[in-house]
């Protein structure tokens, strides 16, 4: 019975002991040994692992996923003395994470220690460079990527000495501060407003070109219309002309009388005042009778 | 149901299964501790719905094979399971906090408002889940540097009009370079620029253009329309000045032929007695000038005063100017013929011997 006893406190104690000396380490982190508070090992990958039981090892865990690190935006001055607010981020991970354990502690620590290794970086770097480098005309003049690489190098020179590895670093946005941004949109307002005053008087200067031309041109029709009507009224006149001049040469005499009596019928009209002689010849025989024919003859 | 003891009847059967368990007690904490095993080993099942993908883990390790939609089992204890929704696309706005659009420098030096929005899907979940903490930031913040990048080099006209569809392809295929190359596990389906607009404050001014050039628009198709409506009735004009010239020509011609054919027939009738036929076409038109006209027959011998007493001193006739002072001794013929009266048909006339009077020369209309 002693025995039985002694029997399943041991088997206790060896299941005890070996449940507090393992430790599942996550995929997303790495894990340190401690042993009374001293890192003892190296760092343990995700999985089972064993440890000295606990109280007397532990082990510290640190996130191993990479991060990312926004900086807020800072002001900078290029070398053509242009302000500019400039915002980075960077993706980084822990790549030694004893040296990080040491340096820095936590993540909290290790980016305050990167948002000032960066400002720096980004500072020295936008202080020679000038603002076609930002932002240009000319494609290849935009070195973005180029001075955000430089800057990942050197935040990494430092960030090395607490075993962090930055993968990468972007100038995510740049932007011009707010006196200098209210500066530009008014110059955009003038841009503009130019640009509407240059559109209206092109339209008008078209518009007023096509009424001109159409003027000329109606003009045109017009005078080409009034010349063929001239030559179809000249061409009547002529005919008729002709016309009548045959009818001339058939009785030249004749033809005198007869339009000589229709000028009289058309010149006389109701207002006409008529003399008629009464000796005439048309009147004698009113006036003087059928006597004043013999005498004469 | 009670025997004479006076205990009940439910009581005596829960007792004397007791004691028939108590007999058989080590078979029953082994059934029972069977029985907790089965149930805790029951609740490993686990379904993966489509569009998901499950990450196996054991002891914290991940399997390196995702699991694929359908049911398995996960040791308890030992593993579990992660669920990663991998089919879906999913949206991703590109603007500030605050929801406004980000006011983008370009490469002209002016501002330019823009919204844009990433659609993606997650590839590899593992990358996803276990390497990035968040990876949907970190493609927001590769996403805002390569539109900043890229609208660095664009003009502002260009963003606003035809080149937003160019950067947008131009920011996709950087992006998803910029993805592959941090093993992001991210495949974009579109960057779409979802909105692109003068920055805050210059609103009015670019609207301003707009309408300008509507205007401008509008004042050449009204001069358009003015140009054919004025051709139009030029056309219109000249044709009808075509057409009455040309009906004025016929009617010149067929009037002349007319009177050429009567003058004709005149000659004609004229031929067989000459002197008769003249007689009568001068007394037929005195007769029609006599109708309408006032007559006036001077008696013999008092001419000159009559025609003074008639018309009064300083009178002029037909609108002429006044006639000269009658001389004494003047025929009546003579008086009348310096007084351009019509003429009475003196005999000459009757012989063929009148001054030529004007050609054929008909007013026009």
């Amino acid at each position: 019975m002693k025995k039985k006893i002694i029997g399943i406190v041991a088997v206790v104690a060896v299941s005890a002991l070996t449940l507090s000396s393992l430790v599942v380490v996550d995929e997303t982190e790495v894990a340190l040994p401690v042993r009374f508070g001293r890192i003892s090992g190296g760092p343990m990958g995700p999985g089972l692992n064993l440890i000295a039981p606990r109280p007397i090892g532990s082990v510290f865990r640190i996130d191993r996923r990479k991060l990312l690190l926004r900086i807020p935006p800072t002001e900078f001055l290029t070398v053509d003395k242009k302000n500019l607010l400039l915002d980075l981020a960077a993706v980084y991970r822990v790549e030694d994470p004893e040296l990080f354990l040491q340096r820095v502690r936590d993540t909290a620590g290790a980016e305050s220690r990167l948002t000032d290794l960066s400002i720096a970086a980004l500072g020295a770097i936008a202080g020679r460079s000038p603002s076609e480098s930002f932002f240009s005309a000319e494609p290849g003049k935009v070195k973005l990527p180029e001075l955000s690489e430089e800057v990942r190098q050197r935040v990494q020179e430092a960030a090395l000495g607490f075993g962090i590895r930055v993968e990468t670093a972007w100038i995510t946005q740049v932007h011009f501060p707010y006196q200098n941004r209210e500066a530009i949109v008014s110059r955009m307002r003038a841009e503009r407003d130019r640009i509407a005053r240059r559109l209206r008087s092109e339209g008008e200067e078209a518009a007023q070109k096509i009424e001109a031309e159409a003027e000329q041109a109606k003009r045109l029709l017009l005078a080409e219309a009034a010349r063929d009507a001239e030559i179809s009224r000249g061409k009547g006149d002529a005919d008729a002309a002709r016309l009548y001049a045959q009818a001339y040469r058939l009785d030249p005499k004749l033809y005198e009388f007869i339009r000589t009596l229709h000028a009289y019928e058309k010149m006389a009209g109701p207002g006409t005042t008529v003399f008629l002689d009464s000796d005439g010849p048309v009147m004698k025989l009113l006036t003087r009778g059928p006597g004043a024919e013999a005498p004469q003859r | 149901m009670s025997d004479p003891s006076g205990i009940p009847s439910h009581v005596e059967a829960v007792w004397r299964f007791t004691r028939w368990l108590y007999g058989r007690r080590t078979s029953a904490l082994l059934a029972a501790l069977g029985a907790v095993l089965l149930g805790s080993l029951a609740t490993g099942f686990r379904i993966v719905r489509n569009g998901e993908a499950g990450l196996l883990l054991r002891f914290g390790r991940v399997r390196p094979e995702p699991v694929p939609p359908g049911a398995l089992y996960v040791v308890p204890l030992v593993e579990s399971l992660e669920k990663v929704g991998v089919g879906n696309e999913r949206k991703l706005e590109l603007s500030r906090r605050d929801g406004s659009p980000l006011e983008l420098i370009t490469g002209d030096e002016n501002l330019v408002s823009v919204r844009a929005q990433i659609q993606y899907r997650a590839e590899d979940p593992i990358a996803l889940r276990m390497r990035y903490l968040d990876a949907e930031a970190v493609l927001r913040s590769a996403a805002f540097s390569i539109l900043t990048r890229r609208t660095a080099t664009e003009s502002v006209e260009s963003i606003l009009t035809d080149g937003k569809v160019r950067l947008q392809e131009d920011v996709r295929l950087d992006l998803q370079k910029e993805c592959d190359r941090l093993g992001l596990g991210v495949r974009l389906a579109s960057v779409a620029i979802v909105m692109a607009g003068p920055p805050v404050g210059a609103e009015d001014a670019f609207t301003a253009v707009s309408s300008a050039s509507a205007e401008r628009e509008r004042r050449v198709s009204e001069a358009d329309g003015k140009r054919s409506e004025a051709l139009a009735l030029a056309r219109a004009e000249a044709d009808r000045l075509r057409r009455e010239a040309g009906s004025w020509q016929r009617e010149q011609v067929e009037t002349a032929r007319g009177a050429v054919e009567k003058f004709r027939a005149l000659a004609r009738e004229v031929a067989e007695e000459r002197s008769a036929a003249l007689t009568r076409l001068h007394l037929e038109t005195l007769e029609r000038v006599a109708a309408s006209a006032r007559l006036i027959v001077l008696p013999p011998g008092k001419k000159t005063q009559t025609i003074r007493t008639l018309l009064g001193p300083g009178a002029g006739i037909g609108g002429q100017s006044p006639p000269p002072a009658p001389s004494k001794g003047k025929t009546g013929e003579e008086l009348s013929r310096e007084m351009a009266l019509p003429p009475i048909l003196p005999e000459d006339i009757l012989r063929g011997e009148l001054p030529k009077p004007p050609g054929p020369n008909p007013k026009r209309p």
